[in-house]
């Protein structure tokens, strides 16, 4: 039976990692598509490749949620919903801002950088102010 | 819920840590147990009884009974 030690220790190893692809991809699709010009079929498969790297970082997650224990599963879950919630409301409110106030038109890749700034935002609010939430930084 | 975690696990000289690993949980976790901020599941109930070799209710009191 691996320790939670072991566990986060493979959770962040894997969140970051994932975190890395991301911006290799990222930066490497952005350069090729800079320079490269392509089109048609192969520019739709490029384009969105720097969102892989992301569904492993929340493949990640998921898994550490599996295998932490059941306080720490709590917790996070706790934080994730409210995360959850904050990113659906901003997103939303900023929808029909563009609707109905031709509010500058925010790139929808932003939306995992808006639920995990939630994410920081709150666990931040229940550590440090009402003083729960002590999973010693996980999944953040 | 009124629990006796911290006297027992002084009791064999265990820190947080040590206790966290032998049951499979953090030391978040066993921090919250001891300070009765997390009620347990059963499951890991059963396994704290089972390291103490005590039953459930001489840990944690039933507070469903008078």
């Amino acid at each position: 039976m691996k320790t939670q030690t072991e566990v986060r220790k493979q959770y962040y190893r894997e969140f970051w990692l994932s975190m890395f692809a991301y911006l290799i991809v990222t930066f490497a699709v952005g350069l090729f598509v800079k320079h490269g010009k392509p089109t048609g079929l192969l520019l739709y498969i490029l384009a969105p490749l720097p969102s892989i790297p992301i569904a492993f970082n929340f493949l990640a997650l998921l898994r550490y949620l599996k295998n932490c224990d059941e306080y720490i599963r709590n917790a996070i879950t706790r934080v994730l919903v409210m995360a959850v919630g904050v990113t659906l409301f901003f997103t939303t409110f900023w929808g029909f801002l563009e609707t109905f106030a031709d509010a500058p038109h925010l790139m929808s890749n932003l939306v995992y950088a808006v639920f995990w700034f939630s994410y920081f935002v709150i666990y931040s609010i229940g550590k440090f102010v009402f003083k729960s939430l002590d999973t010693d930084g996980a999944a953040i | 819920m009124k629990q006796i975690l911290k006297e027992l696990r002084t009791e064999i000289n265990l820190t947080q840590q040590e206790l966290g690993d032998k049951l499979g949980v953090s030391r978040q976790a066993i921090i919250a147990l001891e300070t009765s901020k997390h009620i347990p599941s059963l499951d890991l109930a059963y396994r704290i009884a089972a390291l103490f070799s005590r039953p459930i209710e001489q840990i944690w009191e039933n507070p469903y009974i008078d």
